[in-house]
């Protein structure tokens, strides 16, 4: 095998494909990208429950296979010199990558075990923008379990039908849910893809409009997005129903500035020392101020924030981080938090529509 | 500065306190054991005479006939012990605040402040056994040291009725040579596996490499080294601090074997319960389980799993208890001869509960809400006013079971 390629296309490719690969596996090979050179250069990581590919030009002098150990092939081409790079390899499987003037010599293993991708049918297809499907994991993936006793939990629910197209995580304390409009009418379809598949996909993904297309079966999905593809194993099983979770109405509605609510509990954060410590953030009204208020074994917060309020008095507690990581993923200038007593359900929304619902059950005293 | 620390051990306690109340058996061999037909035949505690005979705590009670033919064996009274041993603390208590209990027998004493008082180590000791003989009319061995490790291993020196000092200057000539397994956190495994490295003295411990240590042992190498070169500093607990609980559990030997889930099941909920009173008396949530079962052929394997939502409830403990049974135990070619439940991850039961909307965790609170019910009206109208209906047709039950004994964070 001999190639010659561009030094900065080869160190992307090797990022994203490196996402996939095994940290700790019983197989030794899953440690290593595979790169194939035919009209291309074709990288892959894969642990067996996700692949990464990723092709990129080059010009091939000789084709060929090998498997080289993917930190140390991702540690030196970052440190590359030159602009273009040439990759070699002997029948002895020793590896000759030259770039400028240094030349490294490192051993590689035989391509022929390492494992094939699952083929993934062209049956249900589903595309989108890039920067849409990396807002939608952005702002639900805080909330898929990582409970592994809760396995159907461990992922998030990609659900199409008609023109909505609806992402959904849930782990038994709190939902996130983000719906989107379709231009098209999409096909109906309903899958729960891994939570480390999504997160290695947000961080792949663009912000722009370039196009990302799914294709689903029964056991896999693909994502294809510019020269990269990703194959992950879905989770099989049933997704709770959600719907009956979000409450139809509510006992206090209020609308508040996003970003002063998020300030204030993560000032209410400060003071707690340690994660063992349960503290619970308290939020209740005096007329039209929300009063968020803290007391841990260091100290305490008091603070005030404007807000409308309609329907009952409330007095609840929090946790606080759950709070914040909803906070977090709202976009919106202002929210409307409904609540529903002290130990029902509580859900913020968007003041307008319903692109998305964060549902938070509080801490009972 | 140097402190002056006692230990003080019970010598023979549980037969000594048999011998209070029956002076007739004065003089004669005597074992405190288990009820033979509740299969908890082993010696619990043995008189003087008894242990000239060689008899030895924790042997079946078979073997203590067969080497004493005329030992007398009488059945444990734990409420007396208890009782003694809230007595012989309560005259701890008069010459320093720092007592800690380890066990219904023994305690350390921090007596530092009190020497410019009292006298010297020595002298406050023997004062402590006179005083101790006079009122209970028991003896005990104490051991006076500068750390809680040598006092102990003193007391163990000289018995009964004695005083040994291990002081700064000497400790090398008189620990040293002693065996390791006399030091307290050296038991048979560790014992075995220094063995294997040619350590058999505490002087030699003392001289290793902590570093070969550390690898031997993990990190309670590195404590074992330093205790075996004098350097312990964990201090005497003040009176009424006990130490954290760490967990919480109960175990039975059953009358006779179990042949089948259902009487697995009648024992667990049992114990679950015991476990359960004891959580909601601790203000304690379990957020793990562990479960011990030894088989009639006396392998014992230990499983355990988390628990999804913190708990209190025995119906919670005894559900996953159950699963823990169902996946990890075969009834082919074996039976179950003893069962324990352990409440595992513990946490405050006052820190505020996350509420869940999962359908299992309203089953779970409504559990949670009708164990606490339970748990108050015993407590309210005395113990079993209020049980599962299952609990009453427990066959396999021992019949006398004396009232659990929080060992050692002298909880009573």
């Amino acid at each position: 095998m001999k190639l010659i390629c561009q030094t900065s296309e080869l160190k992307d490719a090797i990022m994203n494909t490196q996402r996939a690969v095994a940290v700790r596996s019983t197989m030794q090979i899953l440690d290593g990208l595979l790169i194939e050179a035919n009209q291309d250069i074709l990288l892959t990581g894969y642990d067996m429950e996700m692949g990464i590919t990723c092709r990129i030009p080059a010009e091939i002098i000789e084709p060929g296979k090998i498997v080289i150990t993917a930190k140390m092939l991702s540690d030196i081409a970052r440190k590359l010199p030159g602009e273009t790079v040439s990759i070699e390899v002997d029948d002895q499987l020793k590896v000759k990558i030259v770039s400028g003037k240094s030349e490294f010599q490192i051993k590689g293993r035989e391509a022929d075990t390492f494992p094939v991708l699952p083929e993934v049918a062209k049956e249900n297809e589903l595309t989108m923008s890039q920067a849409t499907l990396k807002n939608m994991i952005r702002q639900t993936i805080f909330a898929v379990s990582t409970d592994e006793q809760r396995h159907n939990l461990n992922g998030a629910l990609l659900k199409c039908a008609g023109n909505l197209i609806e992402m959904v995580a849930i782990d038994g304390f709190r939902l996130a849910l983000r719906r989107e409009e379709s231009p098209v009418e999409l096909p109906n379809l309903e899958f729960i893809i891994h939570g480390k598949a999504l997160r290695e996909l947000m961080n792949i993904l663009l912000d722009d409009k370039a196009a990302i297309t799914l294709y689903t079966t029964m056991n896999h999905i693909k994502f294809h997005f510019g020269n990269v593809t990703m194959v992950s194993r879905l989770i099989q099983g049933e997704f709770m129903n959600y719907d009956s979770l979000l409450p139809s109405s509510s006992q206090t509605q209020i609308v508040i500035n996003t970003l002063k609510l998020q300030r204030a509990i993560e000032r209410s954060m400060l003071l707690i020392e340690s994660d063992n410590l349960r503290y619970p953030v308290n939020f209740k009204n005096e007329d039209n101020v929300l009063v968020v208020h803290e007391t841990t074994n260091v100290g305490i917060l008091h603070e005030e924030i404007e807000i409308d309020i309609s329907g009952d008095n409330f007095d609840i507690d929090f946790n606080p981080s759950y709070f914040i990581d909803a906070l977090r993923a709202v976009d919106d200038e202002m929210i409307s938090i409904n609540f529903n007593g002290q130990v029902g359900p509580c859900v913020v929304n968007p003041i307008e529509g319903d692109k998305f619902a964060y549902l938070i059950m509080p801490l009972r005293r | 500065m140097k402190r002056t620390i006692l230990h003080i051990d019970m010598n023979s306690f549980y037969a000594s306190v048999e011998l209070i109340d029956h002076p007739e058996w004065r003089g004669r061999p005597l074992a405190v054991g288990g009820s033979q037909e509740d299969r908890h035949g082993i010696v619990l505690a043995k008189s003087e005479e008894a242990k000239k005979c060689g008899v030895k705590t924790g042997e079946a009670l078979w073997e203590a006939r067969q080497k004493c033919p005329d030992i007398l064996i009488v059945p444990p009274n734990y409420e007396k012990y208890i009782y003694y041993s809230r007595r012989s603390r309560e005259i701890y208590n008069q010459y320093t605040s720092q007592v800690e209990s380890f066990g219904l027998d023994e305690c350390w004493l921090d007596v530092t402040g009190s020497t410019h008082l009292l006298g010297d180590g020595i002298d406050i000791a023997d004062r402590l056994r006179r005083h101790v003989k006079q009122d209970l009319n028991l003896t005990a061995s104490v051991g006076v040291s500068f750390n809680k490790v040598f006092a102990k291993l003193g007391s163990d020196l000289k018995k009964p009725d004695a005083t040994t000092v291990i002081a700064p200057d000497e400790f090398r000539e008189i620990v040293w040579p002693l065996p390791v397994d006399m030091m307290i956190g050296i038991g048979r495994a560790t014992r075995r596996r220094l063995q294997r490295f040619n350590i058999y003295t505490l002087g030699q411990l003392a001289a290793c490499d902590p570093e070969f240590l550390r690898n031997l042992l993990g990190i309670n190498g590195i404590y074992l080294w330093h205790f075996a070169n004098g350097r312990d500093y964990a201090p005497v607990l003040e009176v009424g601090e006990a130490l954290p609980i760490k967990s919480v559990g109960n175990g039975v030997t059953c009358r006779a074997d179990l042949h089948n889930e259902r009487e697995v099941q009648g024992i667990m909920q049992e114990l679950a319960q015991e476990v359960s009173r004891r959580l909601f008396e601790y203000e304690l949530c379990a957020r793990g389980i562990q479960v011990t079962i030894k088989t009639n052929d006396l392998y014992t394997r230990q499983h355990q799993s988390p628990l999804p939502f913190p708990t209190q409830s025995s119906r919670r403990l005894c559900h996953v208890a159950m699963e823990l049974f169902r996946a990890n135990f075969s009834w082919y070619c074996q039976q179950v001869r003893a069962l324990t439940i352990r409440a595992i991850a513990l946490i405050s039961a006052r820190v505020p509960r996350q509420q869940s909307y999962l359908q299992e965790y309203r089953r779970h609170d409504h559990f949670e809400r009708l164990d606490r019910a339970i748990y108050e009206l015993n407590c309210r109208y005395g113990k079993h006013t209020v049980c599962y209906a299952g609990q009453t047709l427990n066959t396999k039950m021992p019949r006398i079971r004396s009232e659990v004994v929080t060992l050692p964070t002298g909880r009573l």
